[in-house]
């Protein structure tokens, strides 16, 4: 396993990444911290090392979505619904200071409305600033499925926030 | 930037890692690491056994780190069945070395006990606290404490919420009759924390139906019983008993369950501390000063 120091150091430094991507996919508190530690778990395990720490970045945020979906792919087979839980830690976690809270609120649930794809395409292009290629890397997709998937995204989220 | 883009930007930058998320997900990465630590010293027992397995079995399954279509589960999984044997070895020197480091950083906040708290009934738990009131471990002190501990679930929880799970355990439960006693005692030179747990010792206890104390320790008593293979309340207990019927030996006592200690000392001794009926009922409360109640001083072979 990695060291203790090195994964506190990558929470430390990428954790915020990590967890908006569970947020965008659970909007229940408990799964998002499954999804959260079970990344790290993960990041832990891994023997090699990383090129960069974009290299490292990237990494992380692959595996959250695949983690996260992996997590709904068992809900679904195992045909449980994630309870609309306590939504304190979910608030908590949101900083909306000196922002209209519900507007911001509007474009979250905007996002997590969306289907996936294209959420997490649209999320990783206009959000974690990705270009195409590199979702499609990401994704393991083709760049032109991507550059569909953003378009769709875009133009769902704007009705959606109209 | 399209306003879209902006209102996303604004979005997201407002979504920030709780702390507690940062903290549980530490503590349950060491409960991980303690785990891996015992399993590579389990492979190493059976290396002699799996260098004997046919080859195809010990080929490496990893795959390329960097593979698109690697499904990084499967991956971790495969890696983790199928190392050869000279990776093993680096890997259980690995661990060792990951131990050595414990002291980097955070990290170790989060696996230092900064306190010791012994729960004993006749089952004897003790659970080592970090300085966020996080168990992040939990030792039985005899078979009856291994019981408990084999059903529950507790490293890596906050104390508080770890003693109504073992307040809540059916196993637990069979001992805590109307007429036992549950006696619970704090090592820890944070006088804050101590309050702390014995506050929250007191909730945690509310609920069942016999007698509780729970007091503070010096960590020097606490060595002396950990080494006599003893809970801090048992180890007090035994020795006070002994010096009053010296026909019963320290293995005697190691059966007994505290209830029995309890009585069998006021028996010997009606002006003994522990012949007080003070605290019928659900316990006594807050601790005072140094975080005694229920018994008075610090108890041991140099108590004066």
């Amino acid at each position: 396993m990695r060291a203790a120091e090195d994964i506190e150091n990558t929470i430390d430094t990428h954790g915020d990444t990590v967890w908006r991507v569970c947020v965008l996919y659970f909007k229940q508190s408990v799964e998002a911290q499954d999804a959260f530690q079970e990344t790290f778990l993960k990041y832990s395990l891994r023997d090699d090392s990383f090129r960069d720490e974009d290299h490292r970045r990237a990494w992380l945020i692959r595996v959250t979505v695949n983690t996260c979906k992996d997590m709904l792919k068992a809900a679904h087979r195992k045909n449980l619904v994630f309870e609309e839980g306590s939504s304190e830690l979910l608030s908590s976690t949101i900083d909306f200071e000196g922002q209209p809270e519900s507007s911001l609120r509007d474009v979250l649930e905007a996002m997590i409305g969306l289907s996936d794809p294209p959420r997490t395409p649209v999320y990783l292009a206009l959000y974690e600033g990705y270009t195409a290629p590199e979702i499609a890397d990401m994704l393991d997709a083709s760049v032109n499925t991507v550059y569909s998937w953003i378009a769709r995204g875009k133009q769902q989220l704007k009705e959606a926030l109209k | 930037m399209t306003s879209l883009e902006e209102r996303l930007r604004e979005t997201f930058d407002g979504i920030t890692l709780p702390s507690e998320v940062k903290e549980s997900t530490l503590a349950f990465l060491h409960e991980e690491q303690i785990k891996a630590q015992a399993e590579q010293q389990s492979k190493q027992a059976e290396r002699v056994v799996d260098i004997a397995r046919p080859q195809h079995l010990q080929a490496d399954a990893r795959r390329a780190p960097d593979s698109p279509s690697q499904r990084d589960e499967a991956s971790i999984t495969a890696s983790r069945k199928t190392k050869s044997f000279p990776r093993r070895m680096a890997w259980a020197l690995a661990a060792c070395l990951i131990l050595g480091v414990f002291g980097f950083g955070g990290f170790q906040a989060y696996a230092t006990e900064t306190a010791i708290v012994g729960i004993e009934v006749n089952p004897s738990i003790e659970l080592g606290v970090n300085r966020f009131d996080i168990v992040v471990d939990a030792r039985a002190l005899n078979d009856d404490g291994q019981k408990v501990l084999d059903e529950i679930a507790i490293i890596g929880h906050p104390y508080e919420e770890a003693l109504l799970t073992i307040a809540g355990n059916e196993t637990f439960l069979v001992y805590v009759g109307s007429d036992s006693y549950v006696d619970v005692n704090v090592a820890c030179d944070d006088e804050s924390q101590v309050s702390k747990l014995i506050r929250q010792t007191d909730a945690g206890m509310a609920s069942l139906p016999c007698e509780h104390s729970c007091h503070q320790v010096s960590a020097d008593l606490q060595e002396e019983a950990a080494a006599a293979g003893m809970g801090v309340s048992r180890y007090q207990a035994a020795q006070e008993l002994l010096e009053l019927d010296d026909s019963l030996t320290i293995e005697d006592c190691h059966s007994m369950s505290m209830r029995e200690l309890r009585d069998r000392i006021a028996a010997l001794d009606p002006a003994s501390e522990y012949a007080s009926t003070s605290e019928h009922g659900h316990g006594t409360g807050q601790g005072q000063g140094s975080g005694m109640h229920g018994r008075q001083g610090q108890r041991g072979p140099n108590h004066s």
